[in-house]
């Protein structure tokens, strides 16, 4: 948490310490009188991407000489810079930033994680997939770590699971942004032309998932259907759009293809 | 329980050996094998070729890459492809130092060679280790009815005419210039009008136009011949930074832009195309039934869907599907930016045309852009094409 008092037009710069090496990492300049976005483009490239390999956020909160909080940027007298990573960090990033000011005046004070707030755990351990053919039988696969890739994942079920030996594709939905926010998996069962019984994801016995109250569910977003679905959309099923008159020929009842869009008669 | 477990392959029996089962966990007790050694064939995409027509075959090499040692540097790491007896020519797209991702979706570009038509083909590919298996559930394309099943299809094709206009009078001969004509049965049409047949070899044939009682009617919709029309809108040579997006796709303006036309055999593009890039197809939609029909799509960057809701009609599009955010090639259940790719359900009749549009934009690295389409019906059980179910955890 970054508060600037009496915020002016001249600039400062942010020097972050790692914990462990106690090298600093600066961001770049930014405005005392800066707006969320402009402050998060300073410290998102040079300083949450490059050192801790996260996006972030920046929200900001103005108070005028009155104490209350105003919108209007020209009456601010202080301004409150709220800064947290999208990804859940089991450690502080940084337990010491100077704010080096460059032209500013204003007077500015940094508030470390270890006092604004931490993380909320993230998530770690293990889960394995229980798999259910249409017969019932049930399979597991291996324990996975929870950073396993939904290609990683869908191997592992393919190769352990009865029955479904390339019968199925993962499909990542980056829902969490990071594996240490969430696990979030497709598994489309683009081989198995019948309705499986509900895989579940389990965690594991001997490394238990955990991080900030793990739930877990397991959904059928595509029910297996008599409906027809083809993807994508096949030959049989489109014809060119022209604006002339074309010719148009078959062979033994099979049209035949224009390849170079040129059957305008 | 304790058993010997023999494995036989081509005849040949190899040394059994000995696995124990614990008393208590009897019903978990399963034999497992992996085929890890024989590449598996998914399918081919399009299915639907014709000679010199380009296609990918997409394949997983399962484990295959770690037995190819030393391979010769003028060789590809598989022997060939084929659609049917015929050679899918990799020369001019595949480098012979491209590696191939073990256990995982790989695609190979290839330019089809001389196949003639035929309603179904089947598909091959050797390697090193022997001959790919093929994954059925995903390589069989089978029609609305379910009479008619391909894992691929050769179709006749036109490269060019020897007129592109005629006379009310008739009386012109017309030669057309292909592939797959070495046979009587050809039924010949110029603006609705039959053109009697005259002469017919493989690769050309010839016509009499008839008279005609009035002239064509032009600058209307007409429908043309199978696939689609695409646009591939190449803006990385501008000089301004002025790059192509959704709201300049149409744009002719900018003169380091490149426009080139070509035929897409079903709604999709190719994948990995390049930067900077945009693609437009237009086409008409064929309903196969009368049905309530909804589109899906999937792309990278951005795409967009327009359709027709009045068959036969062009001129009132309206956008059904807009997505802002890329997806993995044909994930169309993604929800991480909080839009579907599913568009609401749209009544069709059967055998009638709808107009059907898709933009998609490029900005930097992979690209690709795929429609599908599900159909409602209940009847056929079992159908090849059946919606397969999706899971989530």
């Amino acid at each position: 948490m970054i508060t600037v008092l009496n915020p002016d037009n001249g600039q400062y710069i942010l020097n972050f310490q790692d914990p462990s090496t106690l090298k600093y990492t600066a961001s770049s300049a930014v405005k005392a009188n800066a707006d969320a976005n402009t402050f998060k483009n300073a410290v998102e490239r040079p300083y949450c991407l490059r050192k801790l390999g996260s996006w972030c956020s920046v929200s900001l909160e103005m108070f005028d000489a009155a104490g209350n909080v105003t919108t209007t940027a020209a009456d601010s007298v202080k301004n409150v810079y709220t800064m947290k990573i999208s990804r859940l960090r089991g450690s502080v990033g940084s337990n010491k930033v100077i704010a080096a000011k460059t032209t500013t005046t204003s007077q500015i004070t940094v508030e470390t994680p270890s006092t604004a707030g931490q993380s909320s755990p993230p998530l770690s351990g293990k889960f394995k997939i229980k798999c259910i053919d249409a017969d019932g039988f049930e399979s597991f696969t291996e324990d996975m770590a929870y950073d396993r890739h939904a290609l990683n994942i869908n191997l592992n079920i393919m190769n352990q699971c009865s029955m479904m030996y390339d019968r199925s594709t993962g499909y990542e939905s980056y829902t969490h942004g990071w594996k240490q926010n969430g696990i979030d998996v497709f598994i489309r069962f683009s081989g198995l032309n019948e309705n499986p019984g509900q895989f579940e994801l389990i965690s594991s016995e001997a490394d238990p998932l955990s991080g900030d109250n793990v739930t877990i569910s397991s959904t059928t977003v595509q029910e297996y259907s008599t409906n027809l679905f083809y993807q994508p959309i096949p030959y049989e099923f489109l014809h060119t759009y022209e604006t002339k008159p074309q010719l148009i020929v078959t062979v033994n009842n099979e049209m035949a293809v224009c390849h170079n869009l040129t059957c305008d008669f | 329980m304790t058993f010997d477990l023999y494995l036989k392959v081509d005849h040949e029996l190899y040394e059994p050996f000995e696995a124990h089962c614990a008393s208590n966990r009897m019903h978990k007790c399963q034999v497992i094998y992996q085929k890890a050694y024989t590449p598996v064939i998914y399918e081919l995409s399009p299915p639907v070729v014709y000679y010199q027509s380009i296609t990918s075959l997409w394949f997983n090499p399962k484990a295959t890459t770690n037995l190819i040692r030393d391979l010769p540097s003028d060789e590809m790491s598989f022997l060939n492809a084929k659609v049917g007896g015929t050679l899918i020519d990799y020369e001019e797209r595949v480098d012979f130092d491209d590696n191939y991702g073990n256990w995982n979706w790989n695609y190979v570009i290839g330019q089809v060679g001389d196949v003639m038509p035929n309603t179904s083909y089947p598909l091959s590919m050797m390697w090193e280790v022997g001959k790919a298996g093929i994954q059925e559930q995903m390589a069989t394309k089978c029609s609305y009815d379910n009479q008619t099943c391909y894992m691929s299809k050769a179709v006749p094709v036109i490269f060019s005419q020897s007129s592109n206009v005629g006379f009310t009078t008739g009386g012109q001969s017309l030669t057309v210039k292909g592939w797959g004509f070495n046979t009587p049965n050809i039924t010949a049409t110029v603006d609705g009008q039959n053109c009697t047949v005259t002469s017919y070899q493989k690769d050309q044939f010839t016509c009499d136009v008839p008279p005609k009682a009035n002239i064509s009617t032009v600058d209307v919709p007409h429908i043309g011949a199978g696939g689609m029309r695409r646009t591939l809108v190449n803006s990385s040579q501008s000089t301004n930074n002025n790059f192509v997006w959704f709201h300049n796709i149409e744009s002719t303006s900018d003169s380091a832009w490149t426009r080139t036309e070509s035929l897409s055999m079903e709604f999709m593009t190719p994948n990995n195309e390049g930067s900077r890039l945009a693609n437009i197809l237009k086409g008409w939609f064929k309903a196969p039934a009368t049905a309530r029909y909804r589109f899906y799509m999937a792309c990278d960057d951005i795409c967009k869907l327009f359709l027709d809701h009045e068959s036969g009609s062009s001129s009132n599009k309206t956008q059904i599907l807009r997505v802002v955010r890329g997806s993995s090639h044909k994930d169309y259940w993604s929800r991480q930016d909080g839009e579907t790719r599913i568009s609401d359900w749209v009544n069709m009749t059967a055998g009638q045309h709808y107009y059907i549009e898709g933009h998609q934009a490029e900005a930097l690295h992979g690209d690709h852009l795929s429609v599908a389409v599900e159909i409602e019906q209940t009847e056929m059980v079992g159908h090849m094409q059946a919606m397969r179910e999706v899971q989530r955890f």
